[in-house]
């Protein structure tokens, strides 16, 4: 089943973050991430991609740099800053408040049914 | 690249650009030109991976309202459609009561001029024609 996009849009950002978190990586790295994580029922849109790093990099979130892949090219690689780290948490935290809301919420309406 | 400068160019040419958008069209040309490098590597020739990233990439309103689906964006141009008819009625009846109000003191003060008033009536007309041609074009996007 793929996965509506309008559902996801409103935590790409975290999605972002996250795996910014995890390693430095470069903007078509977060793409296919993404893709591959989600069994490929989601594929986040490039504009929309290049858009929220350029916002997170504008909020001072993550910083970019020009690094080298492994084989010599050149990438622009996003780094968490201090501050994006702590943002990335607090998020967390949002999220799973909401998921332990959602949860609740859904299965409540299913028990009705 | 040419290609890919080329469809970036395009994209922003159809705004207004701000500084931000300015700083943008450079990163964006990068970061697509990295992906066809990337693509190029998997084993696809340049041609197609050029194509792949264009086709890829969604519309300049994803970039410019990610948060915002398509429905929300619709909607917004919609709104945007109601001003402009509301902008042509206005300024449509505004011209009718300057244009009664000239033609009534020419042909009521001046009569001996004759019918002078059409000629400012002519300039005042192109406000509410501006503004339909406006609409009809807003209108045009939607389809």
């Amino acid at each position: 089943m793929q996965i509506s996009s309008d559902i996801i849009r409103g935590h790409l950002e975290v999605v972002i973050l996250k795996l910014i978190t995890e390693q430095d990586r470069y903007g078509y790295e977060i793409a296919t991430e993404i893709y591959n994580r989600t069994d490929e029922k989601f594929s986040i849109k490039e504009a929309t991609l290049y858009a929220m790093v350029q916002r997170l990099e504008r909020k001072e979130l993550i910083t970019s740099y020009i690094g080298t892949k492994s084989k010599g090219s050149k990438r622009r690689y996003y780094k968490i800053t201090t501050l994006g780290r702590a943002y990335y948490k607090e998020k967390r935290r949002e999220w799973a408040t909401l998921k332990t809301l959602m949860s609740r919420l859904l299965e409540e309406t299913d028990e009705r049914n | 690249m040419k290609e890919i400068e080329q469809f970036v160019n395009r994209l922003f040419s159809s705004k207004t650009q701000s500084k931000e958008d300015k700083e943008t069209v450079p990163i964006l040309i990068e970061m697509l030109e990295e992906k066809v490098e990337d693509l190029k590597e998997e084993g696809m020739n340049e041609s197609d991976a050029i194509d792949k990233t264009i086709a890829e990439f969604g519309e300049i309103d994803d970039y410019y309202h990610p948060h915002m689906d398509k429905e929300k964006r619709r909607h917004k141009r919609q709104k945007t459609i109601e001003h402009y008819k509301n902008d042509l009625l206005f300024s449509a009846l505004s011209t009718a009561i300057i244009i009664a109000i000239i033609g009534f003191v020419n042909l009521y003060y001046f009569p001996q001029y004759g019918p002078w008033f059409i000629v400012p009536a002519l300039g005042i007309l192109f406000w509410p024609l501006s503004l339909l041609y406006k609409l009809l074009n807003k209108k045009g996007e939607n389809k």
